[in-house]
């Protein structure tokens, strides 16, 4: 892991990546505050 | 996020907007899998107690991939490239998903927490590509 983040040149592996979402609440048409978003990350 | 990702050994690559990248190398996938449970149960909790009818929105992809520190002349960062990234992209979830490729890198003990689900099927046009 840890030569894979600090290798200088573009480096081929295999890993698992993940997306996240973290306002899917958008999608029920509610707001919520963004600096309370940012305490999630 | 930082925390649940990091103790797991993985690495958060970016937040872009309201969204975040993260990355586990192929050794830490059942403890990437296990972090990333906890990280929607915990949006999910999140949300409600904030009266958020909604879940966080998770989805998972194995396979080959570009990466390293990689950027412009002036500024270089891990960043991960290729198909395996794109896929995990536009995956579809409603909560968490993993693909197939990540569900079988998992051990024996770590597949026990998933099931097999299976979209809606949809019907296309003969000649497009499926």
């Amino acid at each position: 892991m840890e030569d894979l983040l600090n290798s200088k040149e573009p480096t081929g592996a295999e890993a698992l990546v993940a997306f996240t979402d973290l306002t899917g609440f958008y999608r029920s048409s509610q707001k919520l505050p963004d600096h309370d978003l940012l305490t999630m990350l | 996020m930082g925390d649940r990702i990091e103790n797991a050994g993985g690495k958060v690559v970016k937040f872009m907007g309201d969204s975040a990248l993260l990355f586990f190398s192929a050794d830490r996938v059942d403890e990437g899998v296990e972090a990333l449970i906890a990280l929607q149960e915990e949006g999910d909790a999140w949300l409600h107690d904030r009266g958020f009818a909604s879940r966080q929105i998770i989805k998972a992809h194995f396979g080959s991939l570009c990466c390293g520190l990689i950027g412009t002349r002036t500024e270089k960062r891990f960043d991960v490239f290729g198909q395996t990234v794109c896929i995990a992209a536009t995956m579809r979830s409603d909560g968490l998903a993993l693909s197939a490729q990540a569900f079988r890198k998992l051990s024996p003990a770590t597949r026990k927490a998933f099931k097999k689900h299976t979209p809606p099927v949809t019907y296309i046009p003969i000649g497009q590509r499926h």
